[in-house]
């Protein structure tokens, strides 16, 4: 299982990719996440310039029987979205951490990036949850 | 016993669609049924006409004969096999009750007969009314939803009319985690919002778990009795007194009402208000996916917001139909309710007759029992509390050895002849094998089936790929979902992707 | 009991493997408080030969055709003929006792005919998608307004008054606590839907019936004009459109109806199906099941549940709808039905009930005192103005065996001299004529 060094996570799942100087983040869902989910057939996503608040859903990944809800890492603005996975859904299953990414967010207050998890501790936090 | 030891056909076979069938040599075609000749050329208005009728099939009715044949061939049922589907309480539907309710003379009765002369339908609707009543020994009763799912929602409008009626704001709803996904999808659909209750190591909701999230928004619980991993609810008493008192009601899914007719008095337990599935305890055939019925039966608190109409019986010992009251839901539907299930559902309630309408349960039970007695040494039992018409395992030990899921399980058992468990729920179970026999399976059967769940658990250690490839013989490998999601095709003209 | 084929050795047999004493020792979960004590006041058990005696001599107090009466009601449940073939083909115990198809490689039977199902009545209503249908007309039209809710986020629904008032009660009740208002729009005398009120601001949809209510034909062309607002049809017979120019010609984005006609009994009033197609862009907002088709492993052709992620079972509260069941055997059937009458019998069906309805119409409007009631054409009924209070009609109409048509005063007390009657491809030439007569000496 992979989880990339220069990205960032959430216990929810996400990957967050600080670029711009902190201005702006992209994110995605791990590698983790597709494979609980499985084959990926449907990409909920909102419209670029919606407002997203930390920790609120503003889409959703399905598989054949399962609906996962993506939450937002960070508040901020959507500045754009990979309207590919519209129609390309199997490339969240495909390249999670690469082609897949879902939204890029212009962050509202950069302090919140503190607070997402760092690879060893979301290696971690896979761990318990597999524990469990 | 071997796996070629099916009870469905085996092979493949392409039935082709019903075009594929159409051909152009007969499209001229048309069956006579009735005279469709007309005198004189109508007189409709070229503008208000229908241009052409495209991509509608055309057959001989010998063709047509055959095409359902050989489709309903390639379909597992409770008359072919066993169906030990938990939840869905697959038992035998007698044919009697089929021939009672296509007799004629009911099938003829137009819904807007006046009540003086469809008495006898009146006269039915008001003898299961009663019959329902007597069985729960709740206060009244409405036939008027469809479906379990409709009797819920039914169920929890009258929840809402009912604090409303008092001048109460109370938006939430308190569902377990066990609970089906009807219950909270209901509640909602109702403008509640929902607040999860955990089940404790049990399987249980404990009465501290409700205190805890009880509060004078709450309008009610949802409870299922016995719940989804067909344990009592021990505590049900308890909170049931609890949440009135605090000025809520109880709402109790019936689905599981196999266990419980003749054992369990619900005025007792303290519900307010439960639907019924008559497809399930009821013996109505589920058709392969409905038409189910789902009465509601409720305490003095709600009847007079039970939706309209329902039938009365007047003093001179007429039946008439209910008048409106400001108080009533009114409808949810059309006319009155699925009537030719309601129909056979009274016919199964008579065979039994107040003789013998436990044994309904009580044979459920010990077959669950049975079934959890012999399959305990071989499948990991996640609750161990004591089960009633159902027992859920899990696919732990299988998991854990080869990596064989639940579903690989349940495939595997199709090659057996054995329509397999309900999979993956409650969702408080990971890898669910959620398994109920009914009362009406055969220790003979039900022998097979376990005979057939060991060798499973063998294979599942000596040659996994046989679980894990499986089914092998019946007609059809693993049926692809991810493309069907993917990219739906939904008519047979329909070739392109959602956009 | 001849349903439980448990022997008492059996029983003793499985007890002792449990190991318990008896069956009521594992009942013990259950709290003595709360336990059912006595009977059940239930009659005693009946035999087979006595539940056929007392379940037809029950039935034997309905008036029915086989005691002579006849019947013109219709008002969304309608009388026409049903092959033998569907009765006996949908009771085979391998459609009539699967559950659900939830494993698709042993429920492949009712698979394809629903996919078909779904295929055949997309192609009546000249829609894209269809669902695995709903309980009935009404609350597939109910779930169709969430729908529209759901797809255009404004709050009033304008509804037509020549909807069947049953279906808008429905629709009142499944709105009542969701933010939607219901705005009725008024029938002019022309028996037509009348849309001047209609703001298209704050729409988010607009609901004509086609038939209307009154078995007027609406012009759907208005549909076009509404833009973005999401345009719902209701439709009580789809026979209808064999004949009528199909909602899908005029850009409709939701369609719903009543199968019944397909092929299905009155039975009273149910079972029935719930018809429900729309766009395909509207998919997943669209409720109820759906059979998609896909392959399996070795690449044959199959059928299969499809994105029902969708639905409660997934989604929990956030489901499209709380439905669970689909009314699969009435769909069933209707696919059974249609399949026989196929594309030229459906054709014909239509006209032949237009025909009928238009010969009777004509001739009891010969008739010194009795009017049209409303100016446009229509399909199978239609409503008359009497010179004699309806009720009053209907009871010396009963005197004679018929059941005349539906007083309208029932759900509009200014209705009380207006009739809503109903003539199908049942009726012969002979029929019209003993009814034309009856009629005349019951005003």
């Amino acid at each position: 299982m992979e989880f990339p060094e220069d990205v960032k996570y959430t216990k929810e799942h996400e990957w967050v990719r600080v670029e711009s100087n902190r201005k702006m983040v992209v994110v995605g869902i791990t590698e983790y996440a597709q494979d609980k989910l499985g084959d990926v057939v449907h990409v909920d996503l909102p419209d670029p310039g919606a407002e997203v608040t930390l920790g609120d859903s503003f889409g959703s990944v399905e598989s054949v029987k399962a609906v996962s809800d993506i939450y937002a890492p960070v508040s901020g603005k959507v500045k754009e979205i990979n309207d590919t996975l519209l129609d390309t859904p199997e490339l969240v299953n495909e390249d999670p951490y690469g082609e897949a990414w879902m939204v890029k967010i212009e962050l509202a207050d950069a302090s919140e990036l503190d607070d997402l998890l760092s690879p060893e501790e979301y290696k971690l936090h896979v761990a318990a949850e597999e524990e469990a | 016993m071997s796996s070629k030891d099916t009870n469905i056909q085996r092979g493949y076979q392409h039935t082709k669609n019903l075009w594929e069938k159409t051909h152009s040599a007969n499209t001229d075609q048309c069956n006579e049924y009735i005279d469709l000749s007309i005198a004189s050329d109508i007189s409709l208005d070229p503008s208000l006409a229908r241009k052409k009728l495209d991509n509608f099939p055309q057959l001989s009715e010998f063709e047509v004969v055959r095409h359902y044949t050989q489709l309903s061939q390639k379909n597992f049922s409770i008359d072919a096999g066993m169906y030990p589907l938990g939840s869905c309480t697959m038992k035998y539907n007698p044919k009697i009750n089929d021939v009672v309710a296509m007799n004629h003379k009911w099938t003829g009765l137009h819904p807007y007969t006046p009540e003086h002369l469809s008495q006898g339908a009146l006269a039915l609707m008001f003898e299961l009314q009663q019959a329902l009543v007597a069985i729960t020994r709740l206060k009244a009763c409405s036939l008027h939803p469809a479906a379990g799912a409709h009797g819920e929602l039914v169920g929890v409008k009258m929840i809402r009319a009912y604090h409303d009626k008092k001048g109460q704001q109370r938006d939430v709803i308190l569902v377990p985690d066990s609970a089906h996904g009807t219950n909270p999808a209901s509640a909602a659909l109702s403008g509640f919002s929902v607040r999860e209750l955990s089940s404790n190591a049990q399987g249980v909701i404990d009465l501290e778990e409700v205190k805890a999230k009880m509060d004078d928004r709450v309008a009610g619980i949802m409870m299922t009795v016995p719940n989804t991993l067909g344990v009592f609810e021990k505590n049900i008493c308890e909170i049931s007194q609890f949440v009135h008192e605090q000025g809520g009601l109880v709402y109790c899914d019936g689905a599981n009402l196999n266990a419980l007719v003749g054992q369990v008095d619900f005025s007792k337990m303290g519900v307010d208000v439960m639907h019924i599935n008559l497809h399930k305890t009821f013996s109505t055939p589920h058709g392969g996916g409905g038409p189910g019925a789902g009465p509601v039966v409720v305490s003095d608190r709600l009847e007079p917001f039970l939706p309209r109409p329902f039938v009365e019986k007047t003093s001179e010992g007429l039946f008439t139909w209910s008048e409106a009251t400001d108080d009533s839901l009114g409808r949810f539907r059309t006319f009155y309710g699925n009537f030719g299930m309601l129909l056979r559902a009274l016919c199964y309630i008579y065979a039994f007759g107040k003789e013998e309408l436990s044994l309904i349960s009580e044979v459920a039970v010990l077959n669950a029992n049975y079934i959890r007695s012999k399959l305990i040494d071989y499948y990991h039992l996640p609750f161990e509390s004591a089960s009633l018409h159902e027992v859920v395992f899990s696919d732990k030990l299988q998991n854990k050895q080869n990596h064989v899921t639940a579903l690989d399980i349940a495939k595997r058992l199709m090659d057996y002849g054995f329509h397999p468990p309900t999979m993956y729920f409650p969702l408080i179970v990971k890898g669910a094998l959620m398994i109920e026999p009914t009362e009406t399976e055969s220790k003979t059967e039900i022998d097979r089936f376990l005979e057939a769940m060991i060798r499973i658990a063998k294979e599942s250690q000596e040659t996994p790929d046989l679980v894990i490839k499986a089914p092998h013989n019946v007609g059809y490998k693993r049926i692809n979902e991810t493309q069907a999601a993917r990219n739906p095709i939904l008519t047979w003209f329909d070739s392109s992707s959602v956009d | 009991m001849r349903y439980i084929p448990l022997t008492l050795s059996d029983r003793k047999q499985m007890l002792q493997d449990i190991g318990v004493e008896s069956t009521q020792d594992l009942f013990s979960s259950i709290p003595s408080r709360c336990r059912f004590e006595g009977q059940p006041a239930l009659p005693s058990k009946k035999n087979e030969s006595q539940l056929i005696s007392y379940f037809s001599e029950l039935a034997d107090q309905n008036q029915s055709k086989f005691k002579g009466w006849s019947s013109y009601l219709g008002a969304g449940a309608y009388q026409h003929f049903i092959p033998s073939v569907v009765d006996l083909l949908s009771s085979r115990g391998e459609f009539a006792t699967a559950y659900t198809p939830y494993q698709p490689e042993i429920s492949q039977g009712t698979l394809q005919a629903i996919f078909e199902f779904q295929s055949m009545i997309a192609a009546l209503y000249g829609m894209e998608v269809s669902n695995a249908s709903m309980y009935d007309g009404a609350s597939s039209l109910a779930e169709a307004v969430l729908m529209a809710g759901r797809i255009r986020k404004q709050r009033n629904v304008y509804i037509s008054q020549a909807v069947h008032p049953e279906y808008i009660d429905v629709v009142r009740s499944y709105t009542g606590d969701v933010d939607l208002e219901l705005i009725m729009l008024p029938v002019g005398n022309d028996g037509r839907t009348q849309i001047e009120n209609v703001d298209l601001e704050q729409a988010a949809a607009v609901v004509f019936a086609q038939p209307n209510f009154f078995g007027v034909i609406e012009d759907l062309t208005v549909c076009k004009k509404f833009g973005d607002v999401v345009t719902i049809v209701a439709n009580t017979d789809p026979l209808a459109f064999g004949l009528l120019q199909e909602p899908g010609a005029f850009d409709v984005d939701i369609v719903v109806g009543e199968g019944q006609s397909l092929g299905n009994p009155l039975h009273f009033g149910g079972p029935h199906v719930g018809l429900l197609c729309s766009k395909k862009k509207y998919l997943r907002q669209l409720p109820g099941r759906l059979v998609g088709k896909s392959i399996d492993e070795d690449g044959r052709e199959a059928y299969v549940l499809t994105l029902s992620t969708r639905e409660q079972h997934i989604r929990r509260q956030k489901a499209t709808s709380n439905i669970c069941t689909n009314h699969s055997l009435i769909a069933l059937r209707s696919a059974i039905y249609m399949a026989c009458m196929g594309r030229n019998g459906v054709m014909a069906l239509a006209r032949k009930n237009y025909e009928r309805a238009h010969t009777l119409c004509e001739k009891l409007l010969h008739i010194p005192g009795v009017k049209q009631k409303y100016a446009s054409d229509f399909f199978h009924e239609f409503v008359l103005e009497l010179p004699t209070p309806t009720s009053t009609f209907l009871a010396n109409m009963e005197k004679q065996n018929i059941l005349a048509g539906i007083d309208l005063s029932t759900w509009n007390a200014q209705s009380d001299r207006e009739i809503l009657i109903c003539a199908t491809e049942v009726k012969s030439d002979q029929d019209l004529d003993l009814y034309v007569n009856a009629f005349r000496g019951a005003l």
